[in-house]
């Protein structure tokens, strides 16, 4: 039996891994730069025997395509180096909220207040303008900076989840200097939670967020501050049932449940 | 001048017209590009629909799939990354990735050994003379002709008819550790035959 994750190679570039195969190797290929190197010209090699197999599909399949498109929205770039292979599609979803590939800052003010009903916008218009600056500060701080691409990633969740029609805010101060934000779409099933004027975590503590639902907290995900200014951070998993999101100070990496009091906790109102 | 250039029809299957040129079409997609995307569309739906067919079997449900490597592309062309490789390389990846996953979804582990069974044929055949019919892939049918017997089976099984490495150890009553090394020596042996780079 060969345990050498090496071997595995060839397999892995023909798609010939389960999929526990598949995220082992996967994990080792982030650690060896043979490895991703060998995987990346067999890839190339799989491509010349794929090319081999054309055939023309019906004609009527480019206009479903083309048709299709319009609907769907485009993700920003990922973190450089993070998938080897193209990352595992989620399905496509219809954009309601479509965001505007590619459009520039007026572009996208349009489409911003075409979108807006004028409660919605009253409700936050600054965090909007401030949201305008960060996207495209964002898309050209990207290439540089993969944590300016979950920046992005994350405003461009803040601009969907301001958008939604079912949207819902809890606002709240932390300590003295900092404010905390929420916002959640149920029908999205998306949070974002934007926080500025925190403190840096203590040595060896991450900041982590929380849904909590009758007494009990899911974690939200670790909330990393910005360099700078205000950080947004796109929640994991989806609010549910949520009524509250707690931010807790919890050792490096996170916790599976929270540990210390919630530095601030946000009601979430009713839908 | 680390890729190779893909010139002409030789390029099999991405009309090699406009060759390199998908890697900037991308580019341009990625930017919300709706023209630049039906361009690309012209050049690979081909070679997208062609792998699929080979790998899903059935006409309707390779359409199905190669609409959902399409619009995959259109949603996800700001991820491509043109260090790692090249567009046709990074679309064909995700077209037999997506063709594997949907013949190991649609059968129920009740009919996968069916499946195997049924796959008992001289699997390499109808592939061996598809690529025959293709002046372009006259490298790829002398590179495949250059491996030995079993790195050629194990090769077709997996790439082409989208099999897991085990099931290919199971069909032709090799252990595992042999179909790994000879899926793996055998590729090399067709990239250094064919000098594909990345």
């Amino acid at each position: 039996v060969t345990d050498d994750p090496h071997a595995l190679t060839g397999a892995y570039a023909v798609d010939a891994l389960s999929p526990d195969e598949r995220t082992a190797f996967e994990a080792h290929l982030r650690g060896c730069a043979e490895c991703a190197e060998e995987v990346l010209s067999l890839q190339a090699t799989a491509a010349r025997l794929g090319a081999t197999a054309a055939a023309a599909p019906p004609p009527s399949l480019r206009a479903d395509v083309l048709g299709r498109i319009r609907t769907v929205r485009q993700l920003p770039p990922d973190r450089a180096g993070a998938d080897v292979l193209p990352s595992v599609p989620e399905a496509a979803e219809p954009s309601q909220a479509g965001w505007p590939g590619g459009a520039g800052l007026p572009a996208i003010l349009r489409w911003w207040q075409r979108r807006w009903e004028p409660w919605q916008a009253g409700l936050a218009a600054a965090a909007c303008l401030a949201t305008v600056a960060a996207v495209t500060l964002g898309v050209v701080a990207v290439r540089q900076d993969h944590r300016a691409d979950r920046a992005v990633a994350a405003q461009a969740a803040l601009v969907r989840v301001l958008a939604a029609p079912d949207v819902r805010v809890a606002a709240g101060p932390v300590g003295t200097v900092g404010r905390a934000r929420v916002l959640v779409s149920d029908t999205l099933d998306e949070g974002v939670l934007v926080v500025d004027g925190l403190p840096d975590a203590p040595a060896g503590r991450s900041y982590q967020a929380w849904y909590v639902a009758g007494g009990t907290a899911r974690s939200a995900g670790l909330v990393p501050l910005a360099a700078s200014g205000p950080t947004t951070r796109e929640l994991d998993g989806d609010p549910g049932n949520a009524t509250t999101v707690a931010l807790t100070i919890e050792p490096a990496g996170g916790s599976d449940q929270p540990t210390t009091k919630p530095i601030v906790a946000l009601s979430l109102p009713g839908s | 001048m680390s890729r190779p250039r893909s010139g002409g029809p030789a390029e099999g299957g991405l009309r090699g017209r406009r060759s390199g040129n998908d890697d900037v079409l991308l580019r341009q997609v990625a930017r919300g590009d709706e023209a630049a995307f039906a361009t690309l569309y012209d050049d690979v739906a081909d070679a997208v629909y062609g792998l699929v067919l080979r790998v899903v079997r059935d006409q309707a449900q390779s359409e199905e799939v190669t609409q959902e490597v399409l619009v995959e592309i259109w949603r996800t062309a700001a991820r491509f990354d043109p260090a790692r490789g090249s567009a046709k390389t990074w679309i064909l990846a995700m077209a037999h990735r997506r063709a594997v996953d949907r013949v190991r979804t649609a059968q129920a582990a009740a009919d996968r050994d069916d499946r195997v069974g049924r796959l008992h044929l001289p699997a390499h055949d109808d592939v061996a003379e598809a690529v025959q019919n293709r002046l372009e892939s006259e490298q790829v049918r002398r590179a495949l002709a250059d491996l030995t017997d079993v790195q050629r089976e194990v090769i077709t099984l997996a790439y082409y008819r989208g099999l897991t490495h085990r099931e290919v150890a199971d069909l032709l009553g090799l252990p595992l550790g042999t179909v790994k090394t000879r899926l793996r020596d055998g590729l090399i042996r067709i990239r250094d035959a064919m000098g594909v780079q990345r």
